[in-house]
């Protein structure tokens, strides 16, 4: 008896353990078809589009939006020849923010303001600013340099410096109130998931797995993050909430799952999917219990 | 239907306006006399893969990870166990890693310079320049081609990857023939990640058709045009490099081995639709074949980032940990995992040397730019194939990465291991002057 209860009991623990999606079936979409590597998915207000990262009809990595109505793709900057990365806009549309590879170990960010029209390119105090994201409110952007998290501001152009612990700080995010950044940093060993102030302040750790855990981006409501994890051997797209509850595994699958991206109602993802050695865009309602 | 010139490998999608030449997708598989070549003495190998990873990959953060070492020169990744007991590799290679009883692995190698395009031509000819940096040996490759006596419809030393190797500060000098000239480099071969596979060497072909090129004398004349048009050694390389595509193009095999589409797609995938993913797969496509010496670039230029010439080669001062978790890990990966497991799947393991290496590895210490510099003392290679004994791990550095403690593998070494395999002895190496008093890996064979 006592042996049939202890394997109930293991039965349910497996099972609570299941990833929230092995097999999203119907309910998963593809989104692009053409398996070119693609990176930095996200959506355009109104979720009417996507933009990512791509060499779609393209010798380097370009932005590309596709049309999710038509499934029509275009280059973003269609007269630009340079390396474009790292999209995102502000929660309002009001602001789109891009990374441009300029020169030898050079970079500048791009920002658009589409009210009134004006595009600024602007260079940090170091050559090379990476992963940069602009502010959900679209008055500040946060980005990695030299291994430390900086915001700066739009108006002012004032920078800051967030963080300076020891090992690597990268992957910032913005919280959708403003008040938060979400980022990865290694200084207790191996990357995890931190979530501070804006002005760098009570640093909380949320994740704590032998592994990578990199790329946290917050739900539209600011209840999540989702991220991109090896802790089972390959990448994989994993929840959690921004006080470190309720961990759930999204995808499972030998191939690299990566670059999620939240849809606005924050019901749905979008990542990157690395099928076969493909590599395009899909998308997939959260189930119930990963919501 | 494929193109010859720019030829397209995705099945048959119609015409390209740059396609010169069709031919019907039905053609037969390669004869089945290439394929059962006689097989070469244990310790021979029949040919070489060289993947070359241009910009020099970090040993800490792949191969020879220091998890003991403290954060600024560890980095923040972890590491993971391998089929070998006590060895251990960065996480960003779990494939590799379980597939380590299959290759060996030197952590000793040593370079003498710290420039790209000195140390990569010592690297890929076995010595310094004399001169400074002007006379070079020839590239292993070269060698090869040389003493090659093999079938001649396909050229013996072939260059896959997106271009000539260059830097900022200037290309490489050492990518073929060196002090014998053009005539011995490498002919080049491009692969898109999806269809296109380009023979550069075609494009002056360009509107020909089968039967203009079967016609050698008119061959000859428009030959004759073109070195009256250019300068006499660039016309001479070109006209070499022409001569031998021609002898492609005109011979049904030679073509056909070109045709990535005549690959299914499920091993097309298992090595990544990746520049460097499907070059690999046509590196092994071509060792099948027979040619004796396949070098796969990963990139054309070494710099990691470099404008609109980006094509994120492994020099990461900046951006080492992002860029190496986002995309070189993974992709090298994958390729060479699929690499080696399409090789012995296939039976030719044994008779094809595989070696992957840069030109150095990179500073043990993280710089303040968050990267890694440029590491002549210490770095490493992998070594996996014909003659050589898996699962070992030659030399080992110190607890920083700094140095090699014991069995430092010099590029003289290196090559004299690579051409020794293929057969190519001392006396012949003397007679040609290449490699003077070089001595073998010995641990690995």
């Amino acid at each position: 008896m006592k042996s049939a209860a202890g394997s109930l009991l293991a039965i349910l623990i497996a099972i609570s353990w299941l990833p929230a999606v092995l097999d999203a079936g119907e309910a998963l979409e593809q989104l692009t078809h053409d398996g070119l590597l693609k990176r930095d998915p996200c959506y355009a207000p109104g979720a009417g589009s996507i933009v990512f990262a791509s060499r779609h009809r393209s010798p380097r990595m370009v932005l590309l939006r596709l049309d999710l109505e038509s499934g029509t793709l275009s280059r973003v900057n269609p007269d630009s020849n340079l390396v474009e990365l790292a999209p995102s806009y502000s929660a309002d549309g009001g602001f789109f923010c891009f990374q441009r590879l300029t020169g030898n170990d050079e970079t500048a960010f791009v920002i658009q303001q589409t009210e009134p029209t004006a595009v600024r390119q602007l260079t940090g105090s170091r050559k090379v600013n990476w992963n940069v994201r602009i502010s959900p409110l679209g008055n500040e952007v946060a980005y990695n340099l030299s291994g430390q998290i900086y915001l700066r501001s739009l108006k002012t152009d004032k920078e800051m410096k967030l963080t300076g612990s020891a090992g690597r700080n990268d992957w910032p995010g913005i919280s959708p109130d403003g008040k938060q950044v979400a980022f990865s940093s290694s200084r207790d060993g191996n990357y995890e998931i931190y979530v501070m102030q804006r002005d760098g302040s009570n640093e909380q750790r949320l994740t704590t797995a032998e592994g990578l855990d990199m790329r946290p981006r917050w739900s539209p409501d600011g209840k999540r993050l989702l991220f991109t994890s090896n802790r089972d051997g390959n990448y994989e797209i994993y929840q959690v909430g921004i006080d470190g509850s309720g961990l759930q595994r999204l995808t499972d699958h030998a191939e690299r799952d990566d670059y999620a991206s939240w849809h606005p109602d924050s019901g749905q993802i979008t990542w990157v999917r690395e099928r076969e050695g493909r590599f395009d865009l899909y998308r997939m309602p959260l189930p119930k219990q990963a919501r | 239907m494929f193109q010859i010139g720019s030829f397209r490998a995705g099945g048959c999608r119609g015409t390209s306006r740059r396609a010169f030449l069709q031919a019907s997708c039905g053609l037969p598989v390669l004869g089945s006399s290439l394929l059962s070549a006689e097989k070469p003495a244990l310790s021979q190998a029949r040919s070489v893969i060289l993947l070359w990873l241009w910009g020099g990959p970090s040993h800490l953060d792949t191969f020879d990870p220091k998890p003991a070492a403290p954060a600024t020169i560890r980095g923040p990744f972890s590491t993971i166990g391998t089929q070998i007991p006590g060895i251990r590799f960065s996480e960003l290679f779990p494939r590799l890693a379980a597939r380590n009883d299959r290759f060996s692995l030197v952590r000793s190698n040593v370079n003498h310079s710290n420039a790209h395009h000195v140390a990569g031509s010592i690297a890929l000819c076995g010595s310094p320049g004399r001169g400074g940096d002007k006379d070079y040996d020839p590239n292993f490759g070269s060698i090869v081609q040389r003493l090659h006596r093999g079938r001649q419809d396909l050229p013996p030393f072939i260059a896959v990857g997106p271009g000539h190797l260059n830097t900022a500060a200037g290309d490489i000098k050492a990518y073929g023939g060196g002090s014998w000239g053009p005539a011995f480099d490498p002919f080049p071969v491009r692969c898109s990640e999806m269809d296109d596979v380009q023979l550069p060497s075609l494009k002056l072909l360009e509107g020909q058709t089968l039967a203009r090129l079967s016609d050698r004398s008119r061959l000859q004349r428009e030959l004759e045009n073109i070195r009256r048009m250019e300068n006499h050694s660039y016309s001479s390389q070109w006209s070499n490099h022409f001569q031998r595509a021609h002898r492609l193009v005109t011979s049904e095999e030679g073509r056909q081995v070109f045709d990535l589409a005549s690959e299914d797609s499920q091993t097309r995938g298992r090595y990544g639709h990746t520049q460097f993913g499907q070059s690999c797969l046509m590196a092994r496509r071509l060792a099948e074949v027979g040619v004796p010496y396949i070098q796969v670039n990963w990139s054309e230029y070494v710099e990691n980032i470099y404008d609109n010439r980006t094509d994120f080669g492994w020099d990461t001062h900046w951006l080492n940990f992002e860029n190496m978790a986002e995309r070189h890990g993974p992709i090298l990966d994958r390729s060479l995992s699929a690499l080696l497991d399409d090789l012995q799947q296939r039976g030719l393991l044994d008779s094809t040397l595989v070696v992957a290496m840069g030109e150095f590895g990179r500073t043990p210490s993280i710089s303040a730019n968050g990267g890694r510099n440029h590491w002549k003392r210490c770095y490493f290679s992998l070594w996996a194939g014909a003659g050589i004994q898996p699962g070992r791990v030659v030399g080992g550095s110190d607890p920083h990465g700094n140095d090699p403690l014991s069995d430092p593998v010099t590029p003289l070494m290196v090559g004299t291991t690579i051409v020794d395999q293929l057969g190519i002895n001392r006396e012949q190496r003397a007679r040609l002057r290449v490699l003077p008093g070089g001595e073998l890996i010995e641990q690995l064979l």
